[in-house]
Parts: structure tokens; sequence; C-alpha cells
């Protein structure tokens, strides 16, 4: 995983950059609902200066899918 | 957030702790996240709540409940807080099996999205008539009427309602101003109505979130991407200004208020130390911005002592320079008489300070001091923790803000005696020197010509007998705090006997002084609490009182008996000895000193109070009661 999407999702959720993994699940986490994956996400697109669509947001279910989207954000900039 | 923060938030493990970790947090300064972390600290504490808030509306309102919390808990109160379901804001009232009567809410606060009540509002505007327009406010407004209507036949809980914010801009554009009834106009008239169809109710208050939005700045605080993905009507920046804002409330609800500010001169009234610069020389002036500074933090003053705290000066200078100066510089819009007392000498603050609360009978823990010395701040600090130390900063342009944001000097609602507060502490100085001159007792007491009216409470006396419940600390038998709903409750129910009492005198009207709660039971009436303001106290007023609940006793219970409790506390030693006064018998008196006293209705005699008239046509109203078996 992007080691700078890792701190930055540790950041947001209030956990260890440690506990997270590409096989961190949204559903069900402790600290990673709907209102902290907005701001997860806002914080992502200042972090690296890409914009997701509205779909994409929705459409996130686990940290490898996020570190995926923002491969190849970063791969076509 | 710093990691420092977020450690000693992690660390706090209990109220103290917690308080201290977030010691100068201010509600409008904190960060969404950090209030975030807070909130959940106190969830996982679990600590007693002062206040329980139900959060409902048409929009997602979980993270301004979170946020709400944590600036309350700044401001010193414990929240727990409950978000209702998602629009059931009306069925959460309605439904029992929704756990609002379990939840048992002392406030509820209910935010509505206008574009979410009125989909086809603001796009349809340019196609109707003045009429159709009118209509569109009217159903707003009676959606929110009727929602209340219901909450209050359901919750005694104190109502908040937000009013309906502002977009960026409206959907006809610059248009929308030239036409009668825009979207622009259309918001001001609802928010208008809004506050004129709840300004009587002591139980209902319109908070201004078009306000706090504004305050945002409106681009700033509407995220169109949150509002679709999240249903979420702001954006988070939007939320330390609705958070404090709510916390305010939830603050004048549960604190005892502040009633007096405290402040300094020299360098806090105005720019310069008057004994080096002298009158002419202080900076207190149109046309110097340091002058213009100070003239709008005195502006300010007098803003708040328009909310009925008093004003009082401390500081070390010369009393007769600063007569001068008050006399020279009459352009200040503080008069020396516009302090209820004064401290002006070169005595330490703090002893200055308790002297000012004796003077004024009032607690140090009422006082709220202002200076910009920071060392004197700090004395004041060790030496009387309890009161409120404000150390101004270095620019005297950030003053009157500074003041005006003040949490703790804030009023929900302004009673008549609020209002005429400044000034029945100067009468009440025009009687402390007419009792020196009058020397003895019986004569200052028949000088004062005191007319005392007595009558059963309604509605319209609310506010002022739960502030008398709130704030009464000395002449106070049983210092039971009542809530709005409980005063409302012993009004209405037919157990309970609720008077109030309200006196003038030569000097001036002191308005409603006195709260009497009697518990009509079968065999007799007993006295559950009698509440006194301080500036009636010392005149016999309690006896004329006394005189009233035997007169009650004798209509209602004629054959039956008078109890009443006294519970000893550290600051009620002047009514102590008032059942013994009256007559009563001690029944009983517990190890923690709690005193049951008795007396039999057929043994009541009323006791004389010397040059006190007592409105008798309120009374002759006893005789109408019906009278019961007693």
């Amino acid at each position: 995983m992007n080691p700078k999407l890792a701190d930055v999702m540790a950041d947001i959720l209030e956990v260890k950059a440690g506990e997270l993994s590409r096989e961190t699940v949204r559903d069900g986490h402790p600290t990673w609902d709907s209102f902290n994956h907005l701001r997860l996400m806002t914080a992502i697109e200042e972090e690296f200066g890409v914009q997701f669509s509205m779909d994409e947001i929705e459409s996130i279910e686990t940290a490898g899918q996020l570190d995926d989207l923002l491969g190849t954000y970063l791969a076509a900039a | 957030m710093t990691a420092d923060l977020r450690e000693r938030l992690a660390l706090a493990h209990d109220r103290p702790s917690l308080s201290a970790a977030v010691e100068g947090l201010t509600g409008h300064g904190l960060e969404p996240r950090l209030a975030d972390k807070l909130a959940r600290r106190l969830g996982e504490l679990a600590l007693p709540a002062d206040s329980r808030v139900l959060f409902l509306g048409n929009h997602t309102l979980d993270p301004l409940a979170r946020m709400a919390t944590a600036a309350a808990f700044c401001q010193g109160v414990v929240v727990e807080a409950r978000v209702g379901p998602f629009d059931q804001h009306m069925q959460m009232l309605l439904d029992p099996s929704l756990g609002l009567a379990d939840f048992d809410p002392d406030v509820i606060f209910l935010s509505l999205e206008l574009d979410r009540l009125l989909p086809a509002l603001p796009a349809g505007l340019a196609r109707l008539d003045a009429a159709g327009r009118q209509g569109l406010v009217d159903a707003a407004l009676a959606l929110v009427k009727g929602w209340v209507e219901t909450a209050k036949s359901v919750t005694s809980a104190t109502l908040l309602v937000g009013n309906f914010w502002r977009p960026v801009r409206p959907h006809l554009g610059l248009a929308d101003l030239k036409l009668a009834g825009g979207e622009t106009a259309l918001h001001a008239a609802l928010n208008g109505r809004l506050l004129e169809c709840f300004a009587a109710d002591p139980k209902v208050h319109v908070v201004d979130i078009d306000q706090a939005v504004a305050a945002t700045g409106r681009r700033a605080a509407d995220s169109p991407r949150m509002r679709h993905l999240g249903k979420l009507a702001w954006a988070e920046a939007a939320l330390p200004e609705i958070g404090d804002l709510l916390a305010r409330y939830l603050a004048c609800l549960v604190l005892p208020p502040k009633k007096c500010l405290v402040l300094d001169l020299d360098n806090t009234l105005w720019g310069g130390v008057l004994g080096e610069e002298g009158p002419e020389g202080i900076r207190i002036n149109e046309g110097d911005p340091v002058g213009e500074a100070f003239l709008a933090f005195q502006r300010a003053i007098k803003g708040v002592q328009g909310r009925g705290v008093l004003l009082a000066a401390c500081s070390k200078n010369n009393r007769a320079d600063v007569e001068e100066v008050f006399r020279l510089r009459p352009e200040m819009p503080l008069g020396l008489d516009d302090f209820v007392a004064t401290r002006i000498d070169w005595q330490p603050k703090h002893d200055n300070i308790r002297a000012i609360a004796a003077e004024l009978e009032i607690g140090t823990d009422s006082l709220v001091f202002v200076d910009d010395n920071p060392a004197e701040c700090e004395l004041v600090r060790q030496m009387l923790p309890e009161v409120q130390v404000i150390h101004l900063p270095k620019d005297p342009a950030s003053y009157a803000g500074l003041l005006l944001e003040l949490p703790s000097l804030e009023r929900l609602v302004l009673s008549a005696e609020d209002l005429r507060k400044t000034e029945q502490y100067r009468e009440q100085a025009a009687r402390a020197a007419v009792k020196v001159e009058a020397g003895d007792m019986r004569g200052y007491l028949e000088s004062l010509e005191t007319v005392a009216t007595i009558w059963p409470a309604t509605r319209a006396e609310l506010n002022r007998v739960q502030q008398l419940f709130a704030k009464t600390n000395q002449f106070n038998l049983t210092t039971k705090r009542y809530r709005l709903a409980d005063v409302e409750q012993f009004i209405a129910s037919p157990d309970w006997r609720l008077e109030v009492v309200a006196a003038k005198d030569r000097f001036g009207d002191l308005g409603i002084i006195a709260a009497v709660l009697l518990e009509v039971r079968a065999d007799g009436l007993a006295v559950d609490s009698i509440v006194m303001s301080c500036r009636a106290m010392g005149r016999g007023i309690e006896t004329a009182i006394a005189n009233r609940l035997k007169a009650i006793a004798r209509a209602l219970r004629p054959r039956g008996r008078l109890w009443g409790d006294f519970r000893p506390t550290a600051k009620n030693r002047p009514a102590a000895d008032f059942y013994a006064r009256q007559g009563f018998t001690l029944e009983a008196e517990a190890d923690d000193g709690n005193q049951r006293w008795v007396l039999p209705v057929a043994e009541a005699v009323d006791v004389p109070c010397p040059g006190i008239t007592v409105d008798q046509s309120t009374i002759e109203g006893v005789k109408s009661l019906e009278p019961q078996a007693g």
C-alpha cells in the first residue's frame, strides 16, 4: 500500500499505520464510518492533488480498492 | 489535531482531568476532528450527563451532535447526545417504539433543511404570484409549528428550533432581489415569522443557524458533494460555529449564570495609565485607532450590562483621579454610576473582589474578572479559583469581540428584572443610605414604604420563577434547583400551589422577588420551597409570605397542618430561623441537619410585619378558593 496513503488513513481513522493493510474493510470498521469516509476521501484528494468522482467515493469498500484507485490517478498524472 | 492534545485526551480518566485537557479551547475554535475525539472520550468515560440532548431533523446530524457535545464540554456541560432517525422528527415524537420516553431528553434540537422540506420552492418561485409565495412561507411555518406543538404535548424538554439558512446564491440570481417575495426575501420573512411565533414561549428557542453559517462563510459552509453523498446539510467547516451556538444554549440551561463583570480600569477601559498620562492623556476617543478600540470595548460592556449583568470596577488608582476622568471625559460610553460597586485603591485585588461580592450580596463564583495585567490575573486565579478570570490580550481591537463571545455572560431571555438590574442596585444603594440616616430599624423599614403583592403564579412568571430557583442561595429553605419543566408542572398540577411575590418601595420597583411552592396534601399543606432574592431580604417580606401561607392553609385545609422543610447549606443561614419566627415547632431533625417543622392550621397566627403593606386584594383572592375538608 502507498505509505503516504496509509499515513493519511491512520490519521483520519485514528489508528496506527501498522494496523492498516490492503485487506482492511470499511464495513464494520469502528472508525471508518460514512462521515469519516467522506473526510478521508477529501483528505486524500488534498494530499495527492486528485479528485475522485462521487461514484468512486461510494464504491470504495476496502483499503486495497482505495490504494488501487489512487494508483490509477497517480499513474495518469 | 496536535499529538499532544490527542494524548492528553486519551489519558484523561475523569471529569477534572478531561476539563484540564481542553482548558482554553473555545467552541467555535474547536477543530471538528478534535471535537469527535473529545465526544468519543466523553462517551467512553460515561460521565453523568448534565443534559440529555436529542437531535432531530431532515439531514445527517451525527457530526453536529459530536461537535455540540464537545463544545458544550468546553463550556462546562456534560451532554449525552442522541440522534434520531433521519427525517423522522415527527415519528420520533409520536411512535413510542423509537425510544423518546426512554431517552427522556432535557433538550430537543430540530434542524430542517428548507430544500428538503419544500423541494419545489426555489425553482418554482418565479412562476408564483404573491399569494402563492406567501402560501409557501405559511406551509413551512405550519410544519415547524406543528412539530413544536406536538413536541410540547409529549415531552417537557426545552425545544431548540434551528432557523433556515440561505444558500450561497439564490436560484434566480441577481433578479431574485427584484422579485417581491423572492428566495432571499422569503428566507428573511420565514425566519422573522419563526422568531415572532416563539418569542413569548419560554420553552422554545429559535437558534440562528443562518447566522452561524454566515459567520463560517456561506461558501465555506456549503458542500454539495457532502450533501449528495452523506445527506449532510453543511460542510465540516460550519460545524464549529453551529456547535458553539448550540453549546451556548445548553450551558445557559444548565449552569448558574455569572452575575457581575469586575473590570480593571487602566489599559482595560481606556488606553494608558491614568496616574501617568492624566485625564486628557488616556486614549478613549474617536480619531485614534487605539482610542476607538477602547470605545468599542466600553460599548460592548454597556451591551453586556443591558443583559442584566452588573458592572463593578476594581483597580489600583487614586479614587479622585478616576472620579475626575469620568467627569472630564463625558464621551466615554460608561459613567461612574454604571458601576454598582467600586474598589479603587491600592489593596490587593483578590481582597477587593471578595469585598465587591460581599457588598452586592452575591457569591464570588458568580463573578467574571477582566484585567490586562497578567500578574493580577494570576493572583486572582490562585486566590479565588471560582472567579472566571479573563486576561486581555495585547491588542485592544480584540477586546469587544472577546467580551461579546463569552458564553458565561449569555442569557436565554431577558426578564423585566434583568433589564432593570443596574437601576435596582442603585436604588439599593439609596436604601442603604437611608438606613444609615434612619438609625433605628423599625423607622428604616417604615420609611421604605414597601408594598408586597402576592399571587398564584401563571405561565407569564415561568421564566422568572425558574430563575429564582436557579439563582437564589441565601434565602432558600431547601435549595431545590427546579427546571423550567418542573415549574410548568407545579403551575398546572392541582397537587401543587406556586405563588409569586413582587415588591416595590419608595425608591423603585423590585419586581418579582420571591416564589413559594406548596404541596397540597389531603391532611394539610407542605412548604416545599421558599426562595427570595437577596435584594428583598431583611425587611420582613418573609413574614408577609408566611401570613399568606397561613391564609391559604385556613382556606384550603382549616383542620389540617402546615409542614415546612429546611435543608441547611453553606449559604442559606439567613433563612435558618424562618419557621421558628413564624410560630412553627421543630418536629424532627436528621443527622444531616435537615429539619421538618410543623404548625397546626388552627393554631396559626399571623405575625405582624411592620412597614410592609400587603396588597389586600390578592390576599382576599384566597377566600374564593373552594374549601375542602382538611
